[in-house]
């Protein structure tokens, strides 16, 4: 009997070249305009492609890896956010760390908010029962065209109502208080984020969408509930601290895990919805029938004027018109070696682009560095975005550590060909781990010339305290076969100055000079090396130092 | 008063991040975009013969003029269309116009229209439509976009076609043909053994010659009725069907006077007449001989003998193989075939569609193979 295996594609040619035979095959599905007929959207099926499953299983596993990694910062991070919102709520108590292990395999951090809670009083329990009476036959009002509304307030008054029940009948007999209510659920939500990558892999990442979206959407939605989880139980403990125990079933039952995995649902859907090969064909037809909008969600254009975070893959989402969008990834390593027991340098990272060439591009940065004793976890972002030669550029970065990373810093710049030099202007906002900060105006001129780039930077920063004054300047030659190799060099020259602010104040003021020397190789089509040396002197040490990385573009 | 600014500012910051990720949800929900209905030509989808019908109706609007003056006598004509697609109508009997490249198959760039009878070379590549106002004959090897005959149309061996097939009367393939897409007849289809097709449509569809001695089915007095006190694992005996848990076989030379629904897989012996028809959600074997007034709908793969006889659609999930000298539907009463892939014996007949979605092919009846 036959099999699934397509009959068709057996039958003989007489023509035996293979070349032929493709096209012949290709005209099969050939329209009589010339374009591809595409299988109907209907009848089309995401297939699930075995040579995608690895890559999509190791992603997965290293994003929950990763977070698992992570926990520590996390876990920090979550306690300064709660102590921020405790602060600006004032609810009295403090925010600690509890160290649990699990089963000696891992040791995490969890926070402890603490603060007090106390069973309601007659009027807190008789204000209650007013409270779930306006949900329940508030109800009714609700006008039809909301519906859904309707079985939202009566979920709550349902909900509320039972909260209202056992605390006319039983209040003594509440086993739970708020702040251990508020760290129970912390910990449950530390572990939820964690599943994150996990759920996505069995229910995502079988999808046919590329490995870049797979990451972008999982490290979206670990972000976001990272960003949620402390604001939501700030605003419990609020809630538990000021009204009572009372409302801590409403609490947990509906604005507890349920708002998480609704994030996590909206997140997926979105995710979904972002265009697929699949439906290629359907946007080609479109656009033959001259429609707008259709097949794909084309929210992700406005979700951009209200989120950075999500537009990040709006840009992607809705990235249905020419030019073709483009990615690249790019890893490496640094080592440097500073004189006079200044000891060595080195570092990691991992650098994202996503672009549509003279549209837009997104920058992604993460990386580790260690100097001078401290090391530091840093990452950045930036978005550019073009209208018509003139570019605007925005973009932060901060990282952990000491000292040698940045608190934050900040870049703005506007870009624009003048007299065939393309020329920018930016400005940058550097606040130190201390309490330096700068100010600086930069223009660099940039000359493109068939196969050589010359290239000229000079900028000023003003830092506080000390109202300190730093000038330095910069020029570059390269030599450039497209999309081929690149070799160039550099020269850059300039003060370095501002306040050590401590026990006592003290004016740091030195000039610092450097090379660098730079060479690209590609080694097709959409891979290649990048390679750097730098040597640098300043009055305290010369640093010597150089730099490998491996990108990919597509 | 700033302390209660600070706790509604977080509260409306928790609940404004909390229903961020809601935010495309709400913008499509207010202003949709995706909201069209699948794009379906019902004609198309329906009527097998829409693309000939649609060709037909362009052919005579563009071409009318240039057909009657080739028709009645004139010389051949060449031009393009609007859209710069060139076409060359050719009078009666004309051979069609082929360019002969230093490498690669002839081929006709040219929408090819002939006003009477029309021949086209072996082994020729003709990437657009043909139009042939008589006969239409393809020579062995080629391959054609699409052909709708006015009258009939044979292919020689060895011959593809890549989109659609219409004659007006016979449509008839020789070996190892390959039918992508439609093929469709107003009179009769034949397609030889080895033939490959798709979706087929014709009063009669004729694998390979007629069964010359196709053996009539066996009279239902002369067989042993088949009630359902026989049945075993009987759920239900109502509204004139058994459903049945698990499999069932029935045995041979019987008369079963009920619609049958079988959870398992379905066995039904040789010579059994079936007055009702059969489904099963696993496998389905018919052995020789059988005869099913109603419908066969098999969950699984299908195995239709030889001999046998089906009056009503015939479906299956996944794939099927019909013996020799079988007929499905019958003259005046056509049906439906429709399975993933299907191979057929040659001796075998059908009336109306047959679709074989992942394809078919005709396979020399099993005593032929072995010879």
């Amino acid at each position: 009997m036959a099999n699934a295996r397509n009959l068709m594609l057996d039958a003989e040619l007489p023509w035996a070249d293979a070349a032929t035979r493709q096209e012949v095959l290709r005209l099969r599905r050939r329209g009589w305009g010339g374009g591809d007929i595409p299988e109907h959207r209907a009848l089309r099926v995401s297939p699930v492609q075995r040579e995608k499953l690895v890559p999509a299983a190791l992603l997965a596993l290293a994003l929950f890896v990763a977070y698992l990694l992570l926990l520590g910062p996390v876990a920090r991070a979550w306690a300064g956010m709660l102590e921020t919102w405790q602060g600006l709520m004032d609810i009295p108590g403090q925010v600690s760390l509890v160290r649990y292990d699990f089963y000696g395999l891992l040791e995490f951090d969890v926070p402890f908010l603490s603060f007090a809670s106390g069973l309601p009083g007659s009027g807190a329990w008789w204000w209650g029962l007013l409270f779930t009476l306006a949900l329940a036959f508030g109800s009714y009002a609700v006008p039809p065209v909301i519906l859904p509304l309707r079985y939202v307030l009566r979920l709550l008054a349902f909900f509320q109502g039972g909260a209202q029940i056992f605390f006319g009948l039983w209040p003594q007999a509440f086993p739970y208080d708020g702040a251990g209510y508020v760290h129970g659920m912390l910990i449950a939500q530390l572990m939820l984020v964690a599943l994150v990558p996990i759920v996505l892999g069995f229910t995502y990442y079988v999808l046919d969408f590329g490995v870049a979206r797979k990451a972008l959407l999982t490290v979206m939605t670990m972000l976001h509930m990272i960003v949620l989880v402390p604001l939501q139980y700030a605003a419990h403990a609020y809630v538990i601290h000021h009204l009572s125990l009372l409302y801590m079933p409403l609490m947990f039952f509906v604005f507890g895990l349920t708002v998480n995995v609704l994030v996590f649902v909206s997140f997926y859907s979105w995710g979904v919805s972002w265009h697929h090969p699949m439906r290629l064909e359907d946007r080609v037809w479109a656009r033959r029938q001259g429609e707008a909008g259709g097949n794909g969600n084309g929210a992700a254009g406005v979700a951009a004027a209200l989120l950075a975070l999500l537009v990040a893959v709006a840009g992607t989402a809705g990235a249905a018109d020419l030019p073709p969008l483009t990615r690249s990834v790019e890893a490496g390593a640094s080592w440097g070696h500073y004189s006079n027991g200044y000891g060595d340098a080195d570092g990691q990272f991992a650098r994202f682009g996503l672009w549509r060439e003279d549209r837009w591009a997104w920058r992604f940065e993460a990386g580790r560095s260690a100097r001078f004793g401290d090391e530091s976890l840093d990452g950045g972002l930036s978005y550019s975005h073009w209208f018509g030669k003139t570019s605007v550029t925005a973009g932060v970065s901060s990282g952990t550590g000491d000292y040698i990373a940045h608190r934050y810093r900040f870049d703005a710049a506007v870009s624009r060909p003048i007299a065939e030099v393309v020329t920018t202007l930016g400005y940058t906002r550097i606040q130190s781990k201390g309490d330096n900060r700068s100010d600086g105006l930069g223009l660099s001129l940039v000359r493109y010339l068939p196969h050589w780039i010359l290239s000229a930077q000079g900028r000023c920063d003003w830092g506080q305290p000390g109202d300190t004054r730093s000038v330095s300047g910069g020029v570059g030659l390269a030599y450039v076969v497209w999309r081929r190799m690149s070799i160039g060099v550099g020269y850059d020259a300039g003060d370095v100055s501002y306040l050590l602010v401590g026990p006592g104040q003290a004016l740091v003021d030195y000039h610092a000079t450097g090379f660098n020397v730079g060479y690209s190789q590609w080694f097709g089509a959409h891979w290649g090396l990048n390679a750097r040396l730098d040597y640098g002197e300043t009055p305290f040490y010369n640093v010597r130092g150089a730099v490998l990385s491996l990108f990919r573009e597509w | 008063m700033a302390m209660i600014l600070a706790v509604i500012g977080v509260l409306a910051l928790f609940v404004g991040w909390a229903a961020l990720p809601l935010l495309p949800s709400l913008l499509e929900w207010r202003r949709r975009t995706d909201v069209k209905p699948l794009r379906v030509v019902r004609g198309a989808d329906v009527d097998i013969r829409h693309f000939a019908t649609a060709f037909q109706a362009w052919i005579g609007g563009h071409l009318g003029e240039a057909l009657a003056a080739c028709g009645a006598g004139g010389g051949p004509i060449e031009g393009r269309f609007e859209d710069g697609t060139p076409y060359v109508v050719l009078p009666d009997d004309a051979p069609a116009r082929v360019t002969v490249p230093p490498a690669g198959p002839i081929s006709c760039p040219a929408v090819t229209v002939g006003a009477g009878r029309l021949g086209l070379p072996a082994r020729a590549l003709f990437p657009l439509e043909v139009y042939g106002g008589g006969d239409v004959e393809v020579g062995e090897g080629t391959v054609c976009r699409a052909v709708l005959s006015h009258g009939d149309l044979r292919l020689d061996r060895g011959c593809w076609s890549l989109r659609w097939l219409h004659a007006r009367g016979t449509l008839a393939a020789r070996e190892s043909c390959a039918l992508h897409g439609r093929a469709s007849a107003e009179r009769a289809l034949r397609l030889a053994a080895g033939c490959r097709f798709e979706r087929l449509n014709a009063p009669v569809v004729a694998f390979g010659e007629p069964a010359a001695g196709r053996g009539a089915p066996a009279d239902g007095a002369a067989l042993a009725p088949w009630t359902a006190k026989d049945v075993p694992g009987l759920v239900e005996d109502a509204a004139g069907r058994w459903l049945v848990r698990s499999g069932l076989e029935i045995p041979a030379h019987r008369l079963v006077t009920s619609d049958i629904v079988v959870t398992g897989e379905l066995v039904v012996g040789e010579g059994t007449r079936i007055v009702g028809s059969l489904k099963s959600h696993g496998d389905l074997h018919l052995g020789s001989g059988v005869a099913v007034e109603g419908a066969v709908v098999s969950g699984r793969d299908l195995a239709i003998g030889t001999d046998c006889r089906i009056g009503g659609p015939v479906v299956a999930e996944r794939d099927a193989r019909v013996g020799a000298a079988a007929e499905l539907g019958a003259a005046g009463r056509p049906t439906t075939v429709t399975v993933r892939c299907l191979e057929v014996e040659t001796g075998t007949v059908t009336h109306g569609t047959v679709w074989a979605h992942g394809g078919g092919l005709v396979l020399p009846r099993a005593a032929e193979g072995k010879a």
